[in-house]
């Protein structure tokens, strides 16, 4: 029994220690409770002080970005009344020298497409005579060894002798065309040396009889490629055709310096044709006068039926 | 006796069609034909031709390089540029080195035969503006040294003439004597030119005097 009130009693105490502990838990749970509470309280309260400030600052960031944008647009306009001042009080000055500018690039332009042309004229020509000219010395050449062959057949001599002249005649005018082209000395003292060179080896070749009256003297001085090369070419035109068509016996020319002006007229005894009506002669009569107009010069042509012909080539310098 | 030529020359056809030329016409035979300097060089001094003719362009050694040398080992052979336009700078050069000649590529055949015949007889071609650059070199040097050639008052007067455009006939005519003796004047012109060159290169190797 007593063991029995013990073990009752033990319980109650446990019960008693037990109501004991529940109210110290409650009590400390309170206190937790309160604790948690008033942390959160202080966290909140960070949050928004920590919130307070960070708008504070966005507020002092955007006061501040406002104003370096005025400040900039202020600049701006600042710069550009300058710059517009200045523009429109330098604007005469610098519209000259634009222009100057402008004209100073044409100019070069022009320059670099008339030497490109130039270079690439000659280049033409060279390739031309090397390719070309190679080929026709071929043909002449084999032409005359076939002609020494063939000699007793008369047919296939005479048709020969045309293909070895028509070779001839294309390689001749391919050396002078290229030499109008190329010729780096283009001074009127060698001009009219190479048109002296040309009239003696071409008429001597022709076996027609000629006088000559040439200028002793002749000026060293620079002429253009363009007065180079049209002056022989026409020159060149007009011996052909005195020669070819006019079946004279004489042909006299004459060459006149006069300050900057200068003269070449070639006169034959042939028998003449009616300027009016030369159809036959027309290409080469039309490229003559386009040749000298192209230097600003002229070229008349006069003829009298059975007394011959007289043109003249007239240009300045 | 015919007239023994050889040929330099690198383009088949232009050899060929010269050898033909030759070969086929009366009073001239081929000695022998070359592609390049170097074998020519090697060669020619065997055979030792009347005539050589050289092209200016050579696809190793120039032609006038090649003449330069075989100048020196075939004193009886004249050499004879052949050019396919006319190249003044370097015909002028291959006349310095002892060319004697020079023939346009496109030149007619009859012409051909003629310029080879003239040289042979020692007739040497000379256009206006080879004139003038022989003329402008015997100035040039008239100065530097009083030991070189000097030009014959007869030979400035053809020179002038020639440098004017006046052709050897004319010449003649001008000057009352034959267009033999013209063609005998330029090629002592030549001459005169070629010693001159070699002096001319000794005082560069040796210094001014």
């Amino acid at each position: 029994m007593a063991l029995e009130m013990a073990k009752l009693n033990s319980k109650e105490k446990d019960s008693l220690f037990n109501s004991d502990r529940t109210q110290q838990l409650a009590e400390m749970r309170e206190k937790y409770e309160a604790d948690k509470k008033q942390d959160t309280i202080r966290l909140l309260a960070q949050q928004k002080l920590i919130d307070d400030l960070k708008i504070s600052n966005q507020n002092a960031e955007m006061v501040k970005q406002n104003s370096v944008w005025v400040a900039g647009i202020l600049i701006l306009i600042v710069i550009g009344t300058v710059s517009w001042l200045l523009n429109s009080r330098g604007k005469a000055v610098e519209k000259a020298l634009l222009q100057a500018e402008i004209l100073k690039k044409e100019n070069e332009m022009q320059l670099a497409v008339f030497e490109a042309e130039n270079s690439e004229r000659t280049r033409i020509a060279r390739d031309m005579h090397d390719e070309l000219g190679s080929g026709l010395s071929k043909i002449s050449i084999l032409t005359a060894n076939v002609m020494q062959k063939a000699a007793t057949i008369a047919d296939v001599s005479a048709d020969m002798e045309t293909i070895s002249k028509t070779a001839r005649s294309l390689v001749g005018n391919m050396s002078d065309l290229v030499w109008a082209l190329n010729a780096d000395d283009s001074t009127l003292d060698y001009l009219t040396a190479r048109l002296r060179e040309f009239m003696s080896d071409f008429l001597e070749d022709c076996h027609i009889q000629y006088t000559a009256v040439f200028p002793d003297l002749v000026p060293h001085i620079q002429i253009g490629k363009e007065i180079q090369r049209n002056v022989f070419l026409s020159f060149k035109e007009i011996l052909n055709n005195a020669v070819k068509h006019s079946h004279s016996s004489l042909i006299s020319i004459e060459y006149l310096i006069s300050n900057r002006q200068i003269e070449i007229s070639i006169s034959d005894n042939g028998k003449g044709f009616d300027v009016e009506h030369v159809r036959k002669y027309g290409n080469g009569l039309k490229n003559i006068k386009t040749r000298m107009e192209k230097i600003s010069g002229t070229y008349t042509l006069h003829s009298e039926m059975e007394k011959g012909s007289r043109s003249l080539l007239s240009f300045t310098l | 006796m015919d007239i023994n030529v050889a040929i330099i020359e690198d383009q088949l056809e232009i050899r060929e069609s010269l050898a033909t030329l030759l070969r086929g016409s009366f009073g001239f035979s081929l000695a022998a034909t070359y592609e390049n300097a170097e074998d020519a060089m090697e060669q020619l001094p065997a055979i030792d031709p009347h005539i050589a003719l050289v092209d200016i362009h050579l696809p190793g050694k120039s032609g006038i390089i090649a003449v330069k040398a075989l100048k020196k080992v075939c004193p009886n052979t004249l050499f004879m540029m052949v050019t396919a336009f006319e190249d003044n700078e370097n015909i002028f050069n291959a006349l310095k080195a002892g060319a004697t000649g020079y023939l346009l590529k496109t030149t007619p055949p009859a012409k051909i035969l003629e310029a080879i015949t003239d040289l042979a007889q020692g007739g040497s071609p000379m256009s206006a503006q080879i004139a003038r650059k022989v003329v402008a070199s015997f100035n040039a040097l008239k100065q530097v040294n009083a030991e070189l050639e000097k030009l014959s008052g007869r030979e400035q007067e053809i020179l002038n003439l020639l440098s004017k455009g006046f052709r050897y006939k004319e010449i003649g005519d001008k000057l009352f004597v034959s267009t033999e003796t013209v063609r005998t004047h330029i090629s002592n012109i030549y001459q005169k030119l070629q010693v001159n060159s070699r002096t001319d290169a000794l005082n560069k190797v040796y210094g001014e005097k």
